[in-house]
């Protein structure tokens, strides 16, 4: 059983740029709605919509709507539990995820035929759309180096029926040459202090343990640098983390750009009630124009807490 | 070590599925296809030229068909994959036959009139997976961790 979320003190030091803090703190502590994503690959609009309105009738469902920001999608209240013990869910007509969780697949705006890597695919949420944008034609590496995760993955792929990926157990950051890639998508290892939502977590670093997030830092750091590295020219990377952390975040970004010249921040295109990455934390003010980057929060996007950066290789 | 499926291989694999569940062939000249030591895989023709250290592949494309089987038996991922391509050997599951499959029953009397040997379980117009007759009765193939998983109130 989850223990209610109830810790500001631990959000005190973005207190200064989150804005209307107070709403900010008490979304953190709600536990955010249950989404699910219809899957384009195995159903159409109207079988999907005939599956919601049979599950309205037969009460498993209390209320089902359309997502106001991310396609495909529709906000359902019922306990996770009941969506997940579906024949339907089994059948991979549909995958349960944070609304958040899409919006660096719509950055990263995947098309038929190109090659794409997604250097931390498990569990598989982002790969499934990214496989789904593709429509079954073109290269789809999946990289995971965890074995436990890497099983959730494959478990994920084959219910949602996804037939382009090559899954790949390398660790992110020595991937070797197999290839340059049109686009890369890097959900990297992060605090998590987005997806806290509404519970405690056990595996959560509650007490801020500098060792940990300088080791996180160092991973995100080498993995920003591969991406760069197997890219092809004018190729688009995503960048995103579902922290709020500004060091995982909009730090990242700004030294990567000042390593890697040839990369070139650029507008996401996507609309939504987002906003525009920080340009000071603390006593540092960043070298780069991080205006294009995006925080998302969750009294302004009910869903967890993220940020997304787009980069295009020059 | 995974091998391209011969010509031959694949034609006859066509013809299984066109002849026992309606599957238009054309959908198998569009991969690419391999045969490993057990099973048949599908994939865009692209992903099998993309090479990576063997060592590090865990998996590429999609299981497709269960080649120890004569003929070889399609998967519960293809059959769900390519669901709304079959039309032929099809039983529609009510709401009663589903609780009996999660209740590893035979539906009984449901093969009279349908050709002997695989069948494909649908419910709601999406195939769920393989069926087999005995008799008059067919017996559920559906993978034990997905009957387990499903919740029996909402079928």
């Amino acid at each position: 059983m989850n223990k209610a979320y109830q810790s500001p003190a631990y959000f005190n030091t973005y207190k200064d740029f989150i804005p209307d803090y107070d709403l900010f703190l008490r979304a953190q502590s709600e536990l955010p709605p249950v989404v699910i994503k219809r899957n384009s690959l195995k159903c159409s609009i109207r079988e999907f919509e005939s599956f919601i309105k049979r599950h309205l009738d037969d009460g498993a469902f209390t209320r089902c709507i359309p997502h106001e920001w991310v396609y495909d999608c529709y906000e359902v209240e019922a306990p996770k539990s009941i969506i997940g013990g579906l024949w339907e869910h089994h059948a991979g007509l549909f995958y349960m995820m944070g609304a958040s969780s899409l919006l660096p697949v719509m950055a990263l705006d995947p098309r038929p035929g190109e090659s794409i890597l997604d250097m931390c695919s498990a569990p598989g949420g982002k790969t499934f759309l990214i496989s789904e944008k593709m429509n079954d034609q073109g290269v789809l590496i999946a990289n995971e180096p965890s074995n436990t995760r890497r099983r959730v993955l494959k478990s994920n792929l084959d219910r949602m029926g996804i037939l382009n990926a090559h899954i790949t157990s390398y660790y992110g950051e020595k991937i070797p040459d197999i290839g340059l890639f049109d686009r890369i998508l890097l959900d990297g290892p992060c605090s998590s202090e987005g997806s806290l939502r509404g519970a405690w977590s056990k595996n959560f670093d509650y007490s801020r343990n500098d060792e940990y997030r300088d080791s996180l830092q160092r991973s995100q750091k080498k993995l920003l640098d591969r991406a760069a590295e197997l890219l092809k020219s004018k190729g688009r990377l995503v960048y995103s983390t579902c922290t709020y952390d500004p060091d995982e975040n909009e730090k990242q970004v700004d030294e990567f750009l000042v390593r890697n010249p040839m990369m070139k921040l650029v507008d996401s295109n996507i609309k939504g009630p987002w906003v525009k990455g920080l340009a000071r934390f603390q006593e540092e003010n960043f070298i780069n124009d991080l205006s294009y980057t995006n925080r998302v929060y969750p009294h302004l996007f009910n869903s967890w807490g993220f940020f997304f950066a787009t980069f295009i290789k020059q | 070590m995974r091998h391209s499926l011969s010509n031959d291989d694949l034609a006859e694999l066509a013809s299984y599925m066109e002849a026992r569940f309606g599957l238009d062939r054309n959908i198998f000249q569009s991969y690419h296809w391999e045969k490993s030591a057990h099973d048949f895989w599908m994939m865009p023709k692209e992903l099998s030229d993309f090479t990576a250290i063997d060592e590090e592949i865990e998996k590429r494309g999609l299981r497709a068909f269960n080649g120890d089987k004569k003929p070889p038996k399609p998967t519960t991922i293809f059959i769900q994959r390519f669901s709304r391509h079959f039309s032929k050997n099809i039983i529609d599951l009510s709401e009663s036959d589903f609780k009996d499959i999660i209740d590893k029953k035979l539906l009984i009397g449901r093969a009279i009139g349908i050709e002997r040997g695989f069948v494909l379980l649908r419910r709601y117009g999406v195939c769920l997976g393989c069926g087999f007759t005995r008799g008059d009765d067919v017996e559920s193939h559906l993978p034990k961790r997905l009957t387990h998983s499903i919740s029996p109130k909402f079928l």
